[in-house]
């Protein structure tokens, strides 16, 4: 298969939506693995494990904003204290349920963010995601 | 017959002038009679003895004429001029006093007429003084504003009637006592640092918005203003002016308290949305992601993990419903009026509320009531209690016994109720910004739901009072709830 994308993260609390995301992931085979963290702390010190070797860590990450113990806020700050040895090339969504302004603004905040979507998540969506990384790529 | 003329023309003007210089002596002589004190005297006298004398020579030129007795008037001569010249030595001799005394006269005249100026001055000035003293008891007995004099130490001198109405004391009820006894308690330590200030000439007046407390026990709130006077260096007494600004205090707090409370309506509608669209519409739409991935097929171990997500997800809303319910409820603060709680009794219904879990954990409990009640919703003072003494037996530290404190002080107009652990702790560096919102949760492994904290807050803040975290990893937690005394203005 010709793969997209080598390995793509989910990282959220939901249960339901990170059976659905990964199925639609491996479904429309643009990605090769999909690796799931269930709150923003797992994901943090993921990340912070592998910062030698980012080649192995997700090009695409689906970020949620509610999560227990560490938000998606949280982590961003944290993400971006992380000096990822080499040119360790991502891109970050924020997928979420909330729709306000307030979370919507918060988000552009973070340069690091590329992206917005409110939940739910449809295959038409992903591919669209997907597309835009082609157009940046 | 010519010659005989002028012999008795020259006898008659002997005789009319011996008769007139013999006047002059007795004359002299009555006048010093008559005066009680008389400087220089004895000239007086050797002037009359050397009148008398001369008048004497004249007696006798006139007495010649007759009887020759030229011995005699030449006896006469010579006894007349010692004492003429007796006199003018004594005269010489007495010429310094003499003129001393004039010129003290002169100068005493001059001190009399300054005196008399100066008497009329000052008459003047009595009655510009009186006017003024008039003026001012006019301002001091009719004046709307308070008016009162104060010793250094602080005791009222005098007071107006305004200042007697305003703080509802009598005169000499108020004469009786010092400004320190009737001062707010809050209010003391600012108004002895001013006092202070003054009695060390740091300041010459100042102003100050302070309460007192009336006879009757309540509270009058009065713009303060304070000068100081000064006598020979020393300060003598104050004069302070108190102007009643109850009303205007009264206002100014009712309209700051509602705009608290619009600002916590807002913030508790943006936390409403927030809630909504996080913890409602994240669950609901998992559902939604569910049935269209389910309409598609999918393997059956997939089905099966989904439909038994199914309860869960669903039981999530029902359960954010539910919150959310209680959250608008704490609010609006539906049938949850406020009576007088003992925080004894709270104390002891969250005690017997605590999971059997809990109540093996055997937890070490210090009570210290200060306070002993508080106006309140009792539910939720009910249910502040257990929640927080539920979470410090809850983050226990492994192997260590809860030692709990609870207390409760008076600060500031607040009641403070204080609920300290020797827990796990909490990384306020982390978390510090969303402890007490909803869901939120920080410690794995822990059955948290992040409700209890929320709400908690929530029923702090309806009643108008706050909550504070103070916390160190391994260490312990201290929650301050702060709850307005609401018995003072």
């Amino acid at each position: 298969m010709n793969y997209k994308l080598s390995t793509a993260g989910i990282i959220d609390d939901d249960q339901i939506y990170q059976l659905v995301m990964k199925r639609t992931i491996e479904q429309s085979g643009l990605v090769k693995d999909v690796l799931q963290f269930y709150d923003g702390e797992e994901a943090i010190n993921y990340f912070k494990e592998k910062q030698q070797t980012p080649e192995a860590l997700p090009e695409l990450i689906l970020l949620d904003i509610n999560m227990p113990y560490m938000d998606g806020w949280q982590f961003l700050d944290e993400f971006i204290k992380i000096p990822f040895k080499g040119d360790y090339k991502r891109i970050i969504y924020i997928v979420t349920s909330s729709s306000t302004t307030e979370d919507q603004n918060r988000a552009k905040q973070y340069e690091v963010v590329s992206g917005y979507h409110v939940k739910p998540v449809t295959k038409d969506m992903f591919e669209q995601m997907m597309q835009s990384i082609g157009a940046i790529a | 017959m010519k010659d005989v003329l002028n012999s008795s023309v020259s006898i008659v003007g002997d005789l009319l002038i011996w008769v007139a210089l013999m006047a002059i002596p007795f004359i002299i002589i009555r006048f010093i009679a008559r005066r009680r004190e008389v400087r220089f005297a004895r000239l007086y006298y050797f002037f009359a003895t050397f009148i008398l004398a001369c008048g004497a020579t004249y007696f006798l030129d006139a007495l010649t004429y007759w009887i020759p007795v030229y011995r005699l008037s030449a006896l006469a001569r010579a006894i007349t001029a010692i004492i003429s010249w007796i006199t003018v030595f004594y005269l010489v001799r007495q010429l310094p006093y003499a003129t001393r005394a004039l010129k003290a006269r002169d100068s005493l005249e001059v001190e009399i007429t300054a005196y008399k100026e100066a008497a009329a001055s000052q008459q003047i000035k009595n009655i510009l003084a009186q006017e003024s003293r008039q003026l001012f008891k006019n301002v001091f007995d009719h004046s709307p504003v308070g008016i009162a004099l104060l010793n250094p130490e602080g005791r009222w001198l005098n007071v107006n009637a305004s200042t007697c109405e305003m703080l509802g004391y009598s005169k000499e009820e108020l004469l009786k006592t010092s400004f320190q006894a009737i001062t707010h308690p809050d209010d003391l330590a600012t108004d002895m640092a001013y006092v202070g200030q003054m009695l060390n000439g740091e300041r010459e007046t100042y102003q100050m918005e302070k309460r007192y407390i009336r006879k009757d026990g309540s509270i009058v709130w009065a713009l303060l203003s304070v000068s100081l006077t000064w006598q020979e260096g020393k300060p003598a007494f104050f004069i302070s002016q108190l102007t009643d600004i109850t009303t205007k205090k009264r206002l100014l707090m009712e309209v700051e308290t509602k705009n608290a409370e619009l600002e916590n309506h807002l913030s508790s509608i943006n936390e409403f949305n927030r809630i909504v669209a996080h913890n409602l519409r994240g669950p609901a739409s998992s559902l939604i992601n569910m049935s269209d991935y389910l309409e598609k097929g999918g393997s059956d171990a997939d089905r099966d993990f989904l439909l038994s997500k199914v309860k869960d997800t669903s039981m999530l809303i029902i359960n954010t419903l539910n919150d959310l319910t209680q959250l608008l409820e704490i609010q609006l603060r539906q049938e949850k009026q406020s009576s007088v709680c003992q925080f004894r009794d709270a104390l002891e219904n969250s005690l017997h509320m605590l999971d059997e879990e809990y109540k093996k954990a055997a937890p070490v409990i210090d009570v210290q009531f200060d306070v002993e009640e508080i106006s309140f919703p009792k539910p939720y003072l009910d249910s502040i209690f257990y929640n927080l003494l539920s979470n410090a037996i809850k983050y226990r530290q492994r192997g260590k016994t809860p030692i709990i404190s609870i207390g409760t002080t008076a600060v500031n107009g607040h009641v403070v109720l204080t609920v300290k652990d020797n827990g796990i702790g909490i990384d306020l560096q982390k978390h510090g910004h969303e402890i007490f919102k909803y869901k939120k949760v920080f410690h794995k492994g822990y059955d948290s739901n992040g409700v209890g904290l929320f709400l908690t807050r929530s029923q702090v803040e309806s009643g108008n009072g706050r909550i504070e975290v103070e916390s160190a990893i391994n260490e312990g937690s201290v929650f301050r709830v702060y709850l307005p005394k609401n018995n003072l203005l």
